[in-house]
């Protein structure tokens, strides 16, 4: 049983590990026929630590998304992330040379080989090297450039780099468990806003903070393109200990209570509210006061997004935000979180769902599932990119595939 | 009284080898002289090296030089016992007396460890203070692995160095082999620990002699300072380009001699000292300083200084000197004579159970406290079982042996409430 054109996004998250199977239609769009979910073992902070574990877990969602999806699974398409995925932007310039100075494809081409040549440490590898817009002779809002006219090409470029063996890690897992194969990886920020922004809120700027269990990605779009992105690795996971070590109970305590009864929102009302826990933690009952969990929350929560401020600061992007603020990710279903995010980032903050797809409405609208579609998103994206070179006569792939290249170079 | 006044009197004393080394570097590279239309031979600090290794005494580039205990070591060095490094000291006590009168500041900086340093280094403090100066000590710890022999007299040195100096700056050769990277031989890193030490020397020098837009004088520095009796830290990092305000508070808050930066959270004054080129604006200053105070969770008393250097255009540096409030260590312990093991044990746990129950458990305590008891106590059996004690404590919890979040020096695995010393409850 096999599907015509199936897309698979595969994200190992430090709190689940998910499958997603989107459906590639003739006109382009993109559809969810299937879900795999596997509570994650093995991963902090979105990195694979023990891979064994995790193995098992990634096995467990690819098994069941096929199930769903009723399909196999060969090729995925791998989100990483964590705290060595980092952040540039770089230019790059080429002079026209040819004849009547015309732009063309080779230029293209070469403007954004020189605009990634960029100096980042030995070890790492680009993920993503994301035009955000040509330059030709001065005109610096040129989208597509083949054919114009003019003198010197100039390309911007947003590059998303990570350390190659964090990023391997993410693969072995993967490429550990045959018939399974990494056809290319995406950073999990790029794809929420992949799934989440439309085409409109990129131009108008958008900020996506995708909060997880271990870490918290963050992508700044405006005018269209990519400005900033980047990792602070603090998540939902970080919530829970900060329970566990301030009320003094066991993380799987802390994780309930964070689930049942947490809040970043403090009321009034709360001083006077307890929870119980029986005999959970020790012979009788042990009270928790609901204002203490709720500070506790709300000073973590409230700092990672004092975090991504000072990013957004540095980033030059704070006054082009006009879409405002996108959260996905687990923990966007905290209680009051959307108030929070908007008292300290100053923006319109709103919970980000998936839009840009269609299909299985029960996985679109949850935050949590924004990354997994935006990697299927990723992947219609680069066969389509592909369909469209093969069409042209097989030129090269200028975007994609370098770390997966230099991982197979190096494995041969 | 300010520094440009004449009256103000500095010496700068290297006692031992360590010390001396780095007391070399200070004459060899300089100490800048204040504004020009001071007198400059006014203001230059005498600096003195003082050993009981002749040889190694002749070989110091210092102009004055102070022969300690000829009739003890017979001009050969202390052998690494403190014992012998006190007795040279005590021997030349009037001398020693004699070279401090009238100083209004000292800075003795030695390399703990050894004999003449741990030794007489404390003691030419006390004598220092005893003289009615300011008396700073600047002291290197050794590495772990010189032995457990040296890191003990280390650790009883520094007790007394701190019961006998108003301050003492510590810098601990471990986190200086965390800053120089695996690469750097063994010569390279003992080369830092001088140069650090010559910096910090220099560092307060030209705060308190380089006109600035902000003046720090004397008595500020008094004021922060005096009558401590604890360990500050001190760090500095320097900022190029457009934002180097911000690259510079970066480079302190993230330099490892704070550890994560829970010195900090606990600080009770800092010294914020800034020098930079003629361009330096008030903004950048401001930029800084707030920069580095919002690491700090107590509402510290800032003292800013900022000075201009047309030497140093296009860059800033920033120097931080950190001293903790005073609460978590008795003072009359360290004051008076040594508590029993009972009373240091007790008192030890007390501190901890206060500190629980506040769920107030500072990041930096646990490893700080036995620190504390070892300084008091070395090669004590007290101290072995109170550092199991404190290691047991985990503050991190699920995050403990995974690779910390850091974020401009800031460890993030911590919870946020015990970083800013939030009270819960």
């Amino acid at each position: 049983m096999s599907r015509p054109h199936c897309i698979v996004g595969l994200e190992i998250g430090t709190s689940k590990i998910c499958t997603v199977v989107g459906e590639l239609r003739d006109d382009g769009a993109v559809a969810i026929v299937g879900v795999g979910v596997c509570p994650s073992r093995g991963v902090r902070k979105a990195e694979v630590v023990d891979l064994d574990t995790a193995e098992q877990c990634v096995l467990q969602s690819a098994h069941a998304a096929e199930e769903s999806a009723s399909t196999d699974i060969r090729g995925v398409y791998a989100g990483v992330s964590g705290a060595h995925v980092g952040s540039l932007n770089n230019r790059g310039v080429q002079p026209i040379l040819g004849e009547h100075n015309e732009v063309s494809e080779s230029d293209v081409e070469a403007v954004l080989r020189h605009a990634r040549t960029i100096n980042i440490p030995n070890q790492n590898v680009i993920l993503h090297a994301l035009c955000r817009r040509y330059d030709v002779d001065g005109r610096d809002d040129v989208e597509n450039p083949v054919g114009l006219s003019g003198s010197r090409l100039q390309a911007e470029v947003h590059v998303i780099h990570a350390v190659r063996s964090r990023t391997e890690n993410a693969i072995k897992c993967i490429r550990d468990l045959p018939p399974l194969e990494v056809n290319e990886v995406v950073f999990n920020g790029y794809a929420a806003a992949l799934a989440v922004l439309t085409e409109e809120q990129k131009q108008l700027g958008a900020l996506v903070i995708d909060m997880g269990g271990g870490t918290t990605d963050y992508v700044i779009c405006a005018r269209g393109a990519i400005r900033h992105s980047g990792v602070v690795a603090v998540g939902g996971d970080h919530i829970a200990n900060d329970i566990s070590l301030g009320l003094k109970i066991p993380l799987s305590a802390a994780e309930r209570l964070k689930v049942e009864y947490g809040s970043v929102a403090l009321e009034d009302t709360m001083k006077s509210q307890t929870i119980s826990l029986n005999g959970e933690i020790s012979i009788g009952a042990t009270v928790i006061f609901k204002d203490h969990l709720c500070q506790i929350m709300r000073l973590r929560v409230e700092e990672t997004f004092q975090l991504i401020k000072r990013e957004l600061d540095k980033s030059g992007c704070a006054q082009l935000i006009s879409a405002g603020v996108f959260l996905t990710g687990g923990c966007a279903h905290v209680r009051g979180i959307q108030q929070l995010a908007e008292s300290v980032l100053g923006l319109p903050v709103q919970i980000g769902t998936a839009k840009t797809v269609m299909g299985l409405t029960e996985a679109l609208d949850r935050p949590e599932f924004a990354t997994p579609i935006g990697i299927v998103r990723f992947g219609a994206m680069c066969e389509e990119m592909e369909r469209r070179s093969a069409r042209r006569g097989g030129r090269i792939k200028v975007f994609f595939n370098n770390i997966l290249d230099s991982i197979r170079s190096r494995q041969s | 009284m300010s520094l440009r006044d004449s009256k103000v009197r500095i010496l700068v004393l290297g006692v031992g080898g360590a010390g001396c080394n780095a007391l070399d570097r200070v004459a060899m590279d300089g100490l800048p002289s204040a504004g020009a239309n001071e007198q400059s031979e006014v203001n230059t600090p005498h600096l003195v090296a003082i050993n009981t290794d002749l040889q190694a005494l002749s070989s110091s580039l210092c102009s004055e030089k102070f022969q300690l205990g000829l009739k003890t070591t017979f001009g050969l060095g202390a052998g690494g016992d403190p014992a012998v490094g006190r007795k040279a000291a005590m021997e030349d006590r009037d001398r020693l007396s004699e070279l401090m009168r009238g100083a209004d500041m000292v800075f003795v900086a030695a390399g703990l460890g050894g004999g003449t340093g741990s030794g007489a280094g404390p003691f030419v403090a006390q004598l220092a203070r005893e003289a009615g100066a300011l008396t700073l000590g600047f002291v290197t710890l050794p590495f772990e692995f010189e032995g457990e022999r040296r890191c003990e007299q280390a650790a009883a040195a520094m007790a007394e160095f701190k019961r006998a100096a108003d301050a003492v700056i510590c810098v601990p050769n471990d986190k200086l082999f965390e800053m120089s990277g695996e690469r750097a031989t063994v010569l390279d890193v003992f080369r830092m620990a001088d140069d650090l030490l010559a910096e910090g020397v220099r560092a307060l020098w030209r705060m308190l002699t380089k006109p600035g837009l902000i003046n720090r004088d004397f008595n500020d520095l008094r004021r922060a300072l005096e009558s401590r009796h604890d360990e500050i830290v001190f760090a500095f990092g320097t900022g190029e380009g457009d934002d180097k305000a911000a690259a510079a508070a970066a480079a302190v808050t993230g330099s490892p001699l704070l550890g994560s930066n829970a010195i900090l959270a606990e600080a009770e004054t800092i010294l914020v000292s800034l020098r930079g080129g003629l361009e330096m604006t008030m903004t950048e200053v401001k930029r800084a300083v707030s920069q580095i105070s919002q690491q700090c969770g107590q509402k510290p008393h800032v003292l800013v200084a900022a000075s201009v250097d047309e030497n140093f255009g296009g860059k800033l540096s920033v120097l931080l000197i950190a001293s903790r409030g005073r609460s978590a260590a008795p003072e009359t312990a360290l004051a008076g004579p040594l508590p029993s093991d009972r009373e240091v044990a007790v008192s030890m746990l007390e501190t901890m159970a206060a500190a629980d129950s506040a769920m107030v458990m500072m990041a930096a305590k646990p490893g700080q406290q036995p620190e504390k008891a070892a300084h008091k106590r070395p090669g004590d059996a007290t101290r072995a079982r109170q550092q199991r004690l404190a290691l047991e404590v985990n503050v991190k919890g699920r995050f403990d042996k995974v690779e910390p979040t850091i974020y401009e020096g800031e460890d993030l695995d911590l919870p946020t409430f015990l970083r800013r010393g939030i009270k819960i409850g």
